[in-house]
This record gives C-alpha cells, structure tokens and sequence, in this order.
C-alpha cells in the first residue's frame, strides 16, 4: 500500500474503517471542514474602502510592479475589508472535470485528548490537505495530525487563536478605458483623429464578484457623445 | 489527461457559495504576516494570499515592510465608530453543489451541499 502525501494528486484507491463522512462528486467539486466552526469579521461601513482602494490602487500596482510582486494586473490586488478566520480546516478538491471521485473524512479523538484528520476511501482525481500539516490548530487540544495511513504524531502544538483564514472579502480595482468618439454626419473619425479622446476611471468591484485572477478582461467602454 | 490545479477548482467552486474568496491555502506565510486583517492590501498566488501591506497601519509600520517599504501613505481611516462586525461562524461543513454528502455509520444519510 503506497501512503498517500497530503499534497499530492491521489491516483489509487485505498480504504479504511467505515466512519466520518464519505463525499462524492462528478466533475468538478471542493470542500471545506471546520471542525471548530471560526470568526467572520468584516466592515460594516464599505464605503469608506472603495473610496480608499479608488485613490490607492494605481499607486499601489505600481509599487508591487517596481518591487516584482509578479503581479501582472491592476484587479489582481485585493483591499480587504472581510476575513474568516478559523484555527483547524480540512480541504478538498476534485479536479478533474469529467471523472467520479470520492473520498472519506474522519475526526478521531485520540486517547490523549488530542484530535486529527482522517482521510481514506479515496477514489478518483482528489487532491485534499489540512491544517495538520501546518501544523493543525485548535482553541481547545491538542492536535496529533494524521492522513491516510501514517501517522504525523510526535509534535505537540500550543493552542493558538484562530489565525487560518478559509474566506476573504474585499475590493478590487481596475482601470477602465472609456473613447469619447465625436461622431460626425459624413465620416467615421480616423483612428488617429485628435478629436478622439481617452479618459481613464477606475472601477471598483467587490471580492469574490470581481474578475479572477488568470482570466484575461479587456473592457472597452463607448460613449457616443 | 487535462487536470486543473486545485487552487483554482477549490476558488471558483467554493467562492459561489458567497462566504467569499476561498483561500486553497489558509495558512499565512509565517515569513510575512502572521494572519489576514482588515485593511490588508494584496494578492492571491496558488490560493495563497500574500499581503504586501496594511493600510490601516502606518505606512511606515514594521510589519508593512516585509515585502519592500512601501511608498507613504495616509492610512486608512474607518471612523470612530464601531464599523466592524465579528460573529461566530457555526457551520462546520462547506461543499460545492456536485459534491454530496453521506455519513459513515449504519444510519448512512445523504446530506445536501451549503446553498
């Protein structure tokens, strides 16, 4: 039997002792396990925020430019304004698109007062972690980590609050483009007619609504005056 | 065989439940802030998210200048009301609308996804 690496693509099938929650999934799919539930904490008034990421933004691109960030656009930068915060999670996610998948979690109290994870019954294209392994929290044990079949026992960590967060909201911001196109009774204006005009406004959109990251967003708004 | 990462299945799958960007990685780089705040500026890399600064903070404060020190700033005012609003989240599980879910004992039962 291979023991599965927490963060690693499981390709093979194992099983374990009937207990926990079994979840299956076809295609896509992701979970998350807060055994101790956690803190949502966000601003009341948002306003003060969109305001601020609004004057903020263009600056602040331009510094994580100059200080290599590695970030490519303007909306990549998040002002957050929300946060849950928990101390234990477990995770997963199906990634492939069109496959069955399944797998298995499990709480165990061990005989110490400790807890850890169990994961087992994994079938399918899943690839899962928790918080034990960096390294697992909790406001009230001890925890002993486990995944699959080996034991990560040995290490003891103090209760901690919770500092692992699962959620994030927010602000981004990005520029848009707006053509101020005279138009004119006879002609269409030349792409180099110095009539035409470009103003730049910077359009503010809430996490998680706002575009993500990766996906190339081209926006060119036309106003006909 | 075409896998998508995991970062990205586990965001888009669980940010429309609309409890907010899920972070694949909730653990903070230890090397660069200790937990997320409100008022943090950054960016999420690999379901990771980086904070470069806090805008609420001083911009000239320690903990602003792990990633470089950034350009001053007026910090981030939020009043001096009350404006932040801390409650407990219960909920213990959270899955996307594929996925289901079945107890493991002789009274097995299906559950639905978090709606």
């Amino acid at each position: 039997m291979v023991p599965a690496s927490p963060d690693s693509l499981s390709w093979f099938n194992n099983s374990c002792s009937a207990e926990g929650v079994t979840y299956k999934c076809r295609g896509h799919g992701a979970l998350l396990y807060l055994p101790h539930g956690g803190r949502r904490a966000d601003i009341i008034r948002t306003k003060v925020f969109e305001d601020y990421i609004r004057d903020h933004v263009v600056s602040w691109f331009t510094w994580a430019q100059k200080n290599q960030q590695g970030v490519e656009r303007m909306e990549d930068l998040i002002l957050v304004s929300g946060c849950t915060l928990v101390s234990s999670w477990a995770a997963a996610a199906f990634v492939y698109n069109t496959m069955d998948a399944k797998l298995s979690l499990a709480r165990r109290t061990l005989s110490n007062g400790g807890e850890c994870f169990v994961w087992c019954n994994i079938k399918g294209a899943v690839e899962y972690h928790d918080s034990s392994i960096s390294p697992v929290r909790s406001p009230d044990f001890v925890y002993w980590a486990r995944t699959d079949f080996s034991f990560l026992c040995g290490k003891q960590y103090p209760p901690t609050t919770p500092d692992q967060c699962v959620f994030i909201r927010g602000f981004r911001a990005k520029r848009v483009l707006f053509w101020t196109k005279p138009m004119r009774a006879a002609a269409e204006p030349l792409p180099d007619d110095p009539d035409n005009r470009r103003d730049d406004e910077i359009q503010v959109t809430r996490v998680p609504d706002g575009p993500k990251v990766g996906i190339l967003h081209c926006e060119l708004m036309v106003r006909v005056s | 065989m075409p896998i998508d990462p995991p970062f990205n299945v586990y965001r888009d799958q669980l940010t429309s439940l609309y409890h907010g960007l899920a972070l694949w990685n909730p653990n903070p780089p230890k090397s660069i802030y200790d937990r997320v705040s409100i008022g943090d500026v950054g960016y999420v890399r690999e379901g990771v998210f980086i904070r470069m600064f806090n805008v609420i903070l001083p911009w000239d404060h320690e903990s602003n200048r792990t990633l470089g020190e950034p350009e001053p700033y007026e910090s981030l005012d939020c009043g001096s009301f009350t404006n932040i609003l801390d409650v407990p989240l219960k909920t213990q599980e959270h899955y996307s609308r594929f996925v289901s879910a079945e107890t493991n004992d002789n009274n097995a039962q299906a559950r639905e996804p978090d709606k």
